[in-house]
């Protein structure tokens, strides 16, 4: 897995991503990967050996042997997939409970509630102080924090590949999403649904803090309008 | 009383020739025929349109800060926002699906022993539509921009608010007609396949490429009116100010995509399904063997046409939908993959202890199996929803669809302008070209979209016309945009091709690849009424029957007595 993820590191893969969130979600990723290599490879040699091995030769009859089925044979290839397939889907539905739901968090307890707001073309976070950032969203190291996300205009996607994964925004709609960071550090999202002609601007930074700083920043009170956090003197590198 | 000859052949739809000439004969033809070709000089043409866009993407994409259309970076990114809205959307409803509605026109009634098709007038009527959804829907960029909110056209992006553009406008109205045209086409495929078989063509005697034509058009006819009334409602809250759509007076945001997705994911079968049948057409002929596992050929078309209807939220996944809803559907998601594999081993099996020759249609379509194989296992990973969580709305999709509809519908639909090509036009077209044009292509789609695999897992979302240098994407789309123009240098290489065989002499023989279905019974080019004599049919393989026949009285006369 190393291997892969050394050819796709960057600041905004999911590799190089940080938290139970994103552990989760490259779990599955994992197994479905190791999967689909047996399986497609595998499949893949098969079609690329008859092409040689089956090639017509001076030599062919006019016609080979004209095998029409084979119900064993064919019954085996519909249920190995199927049971590949369901045990793929059985990690993605066991995984998705938890990823989808915060209180399966063992630190659901200790949880912040943000609320972040998608617009043409900017991410708008509130805090519970009321505190507002513009373009950033900070967060508490090793504490979960619940996102109740929603839309002033059109449809957004709230896409931070590294902690989050992603959730829309959508207008008359709260939808909810978690992420925790294991480390300070900094990340960054970007809107992943079409939103108009600033699509391509609408990023996100995402900065976790140790508790002393990340709340000597959510505390000034002030709304804060940047995409290059000023509050990142003790933020460390990102991964 | 009249005495009913029974020796006299059964078919009774008497043909239609078309006694005006030239261009007036062209502009007024019922010939099923004459309408396939117009269909697909016209389907081709938008491809070629279509290909332009996708090139000025590229470039556009090619490396980091770029403003290719504009140095106002607001305008710039308006600009590419409508090409790729229009890229998506000729390439979908104005290249594949009416691709394969002109081989279907074609080669339908000729597989079936008719004499046309069962609506000729309505027929015409179809194809015409598709030329007028495709300038309406252009016209666009004579009046202000065309669409810009992409192939899906999500409200509220699409509300007057957000796109106040008549282009808008224009773009929904070109959607209709193009919509009303596969309906038309999809209810004359269904009746003439239904009432006009030959005597003796049961249900499995029909080629797989008619079974394919017959599921989709079942697909079209019930998936259609769906994108019709979605399209009709963003129509109303634009132009009346009705409140479909728009939350702020009641409207539900979401509701248009369940109902868009409710034909659009249907619609993905529309586009694969007919390349499925036409590879079970090539397949068996090249590797000289029958198909193998017939009824689960045709049964997992079926199976993959109902579980087509059962998918469609999975586009909707990251919509916040209720977990139980996103897990059914990701159940569904991950079953459909289980009937298309079913037919990947089939095809194997049939070229397994074959003799395969590659001329070439039977690259196409060995080309067809590799790369749909890659594209069908990409899906697996979006039918996860904690892996689509990471994949949604990147590059990763735009991988996922293009290894799905341009390595699998576009290399299906080569694949039959080779092997048919000689049957409509009496010549072939040239082999070491093909060959070029193949290999090209090959090449140059896997340098295009297996760097999207990578820019996906980088987190470069689709759909956004430029990006800063930072993020490593760079090389990434340099090397795509450099597949891209590989893959333009086939296409002129086809072109070519195309141009050249025209002016050779017409050299084809009736039945060049020794071919199993009826239209190989007929003469290359087929006479307007297709069949002097419509051939009995006893097998699935009616011209195999009627060649062992022919050879064994020869290799009898030839014997002395």
């Amino acid at each position: 897995m190393r291997l892969l993820a050394a050819c796709v590191e960057g600041p905004m893969s999911p590799f190089c991503g940080s938290g139970p969130v994103n552990g989760t979600e490259l779990t599955v990723y994992t197994a479905i990967f190791w999967g689909s290599v047996a399986l497609g490879s595998f499949v893949a040699a098969m079609l690329v050996f008859s092409f040689f091995r089956f090639r017509r030769r001076s030599d062919d009859e006019p016609e080979p042997v004209q095998v029409h089925g084979n119900s064993r044979l064919e019954l085996t290839w519909t249920a190995v997939p199927f049971v590949v397939l369901f045990g793929l889907f059985i990690l993605s539905a066991v995984s998705l409970f938890f990823v989808n739901n915060v209180s399966a968090s063992p630190k659901a307890a200790s949880q912040v509630q943000d609320k972040v707001l998608g617009e043409q073309f900017a991410w708008v976070v509130t805090y519970p102080n009321g505190q507002q950032t513009v373009g950033t969203l900070y967060l508490p190291v090793g504490t979960p924090v619940n996102l109740s996300i929603t839309s002033k205009d059109v449809i957004h996607s709230l896409f931070i590949p590294e902690l989050l994964g992603q959730k829309n925004a959508v207008p008359g709609q709260v939808n909810t999403a978690w992420l925790e960071a294991d480390q300070p550090g900094v990340w960054y999202g970007q809107c992943t649904e079409l939103c108009g002609y600033g699509h391509y601007s609408m990023r996100i930074e995402v900065v976790a803090l140790n508790y002393p700083d990340y709340n000597a920043c959510v505390n000034t009170g002030k709304t804060i309008v940047t995409t290059s956090a000023s509050c990142t003197k003790s933020g460390g590198s990102g991964s | 009383m009249a005495v009913i000859d029974a020796t006299l052949p059964r078919a009774v739809v008497r043909p239609r020739i078309d006694k005006t000439k030239g261009v007036m004969g062209w502009l007024t033809t019922v010939d099923h025929k004459r309408i396939a070709i117009m269909y697909l000089y016209t389907t081709v043409f938008f491809f070629l349109v279509g290909g332009i866009l996708a090139l000025l993407i590229r470039i556009q994409l090619a490396e980091p800060n770029n403003s290719f259309f504009s140095s106002n970076p607001v305008a710039n990114a308006q600009i590419y926002n409508q090409i790729f809205t229009m890229h998506g959307t000729t390439m979908i409803f104005l290249w594949i699906i009416p691709v394969w509605a002109g081989f279907g026109n074609y080669f339908v009634p000729l597989m079936i022993g008719a004499r046309d098709m069962a609506f000729p007038r309505v027929n015409a009527l179809s194809y015409w539509l598709i030329p007028a959804g495709g300038l309406v829907m252009y016209s666009g960029f004579l009046f202000g921009g065309t669409g810009d909110a992409g192939w899906t056209g999500y409200v509220p992006l699409t509300e007057k608010l957000y796109s106040p553009q008549v282009g808008q406008d224009l773009w929904i109205l070109g959607l209709h007609l193009l919509g009303i045209s596969s309906m038309l086409g999809g209810i004359n495929f269904l009746v003439t396949i239904h009432n006009l078989r030959a005597p003796g063509m049961t249900w499995f005697r029909l080629p797989l490429f008619v079974w394919s034509m017959e599921i989709t058009s079942a697909l079209v006819v019930l998936a259609s009116p769906f994108l019709a009334g979605a399209l009709l409602m963003v129509l109303l809250d634009r132009q009346l100010g009705t409140c479909f759509f728009d939350p702020s007076c009641g409207g539900n945001a979401l509701l248009y995509q369940l109902l868009f997705w409710f034909y659009s994911h249907p619609a993905v079968y529309i586009m694969i399904l007919p390349s499925f049948g036409l590879i079970s057409e090539v397949i068996p002929v090249f590797s000289r063997k029958p198909i193998f596992g017939y009824r689960a050929m045709a049964y997992s078309m079926a199976a993959i046409a109902v579980l087509g209807f059962l998918v469609f939220i999975h586009h909707m996944f990251m919509t916040g939908l209720p977990t139980a809803v996103t897990m059914t559907f990701s159940a569904t998601s991950m079953i459909i993959g289980v009937p298309t594999g079913v037919k990947i081993f089939n095809w194997l099996a049939t070229m397994w202890g074959g003799s395969i020759r590659f001329d070439t249609p039977m690259l196409f379509a060995a080309g067809f199996l590799v790369m749909f194989l890659i594209g069908g296992i990409d899906g697996v990973y979006l039918g996860s929803v904690p892996v689509d969580s990471i994949l949604h709305g990147t590059y990763w999709v735009v991988a996922h669809i293009h290894y799905v509809l341009f390595g699998g519908s576009v290399f299906g639909v080569f694949a039959g302008m080779y092997y048919w090509f000689p049957k409509v036009t009496g010549r072939f077209l040239s082999e070491r070209l093909g060959k070029l044009h193949f290999w090209l292509m090959l090449i140059g789609m896997n340098l295009a979209f297996m760097p999207m695999h990578v820019l996906g897992l980088l987190g470069m979302p689709r759909r956004i016309a430029t990006y800063p240098g930072g993020d490593g994407w760079g090389p990434w789309n340099s090397v795509s945009t450099f597949g891209a123009f590989v893959v333009a240098m086939s296409i002129t290489v086809f072109l070519i091709n195309f141009v050249v065989s025209m002016r050779a002499p017409k050299t084809a023989p009736d039945d060049p690849w020794e071919g199993n279905s009826l239209e190989w019974a007929t003469t290359s080019p087929p006479p307007p009424h297709n069949f002097d004599v419509v051939p009995e049919v006893r097998s699935l393989r009616p011209v195999r029957d009627l060649r062992r026949a022919r050879r064994a009285a020869t290799a009898e006369s030839a014997s002395p007595a």
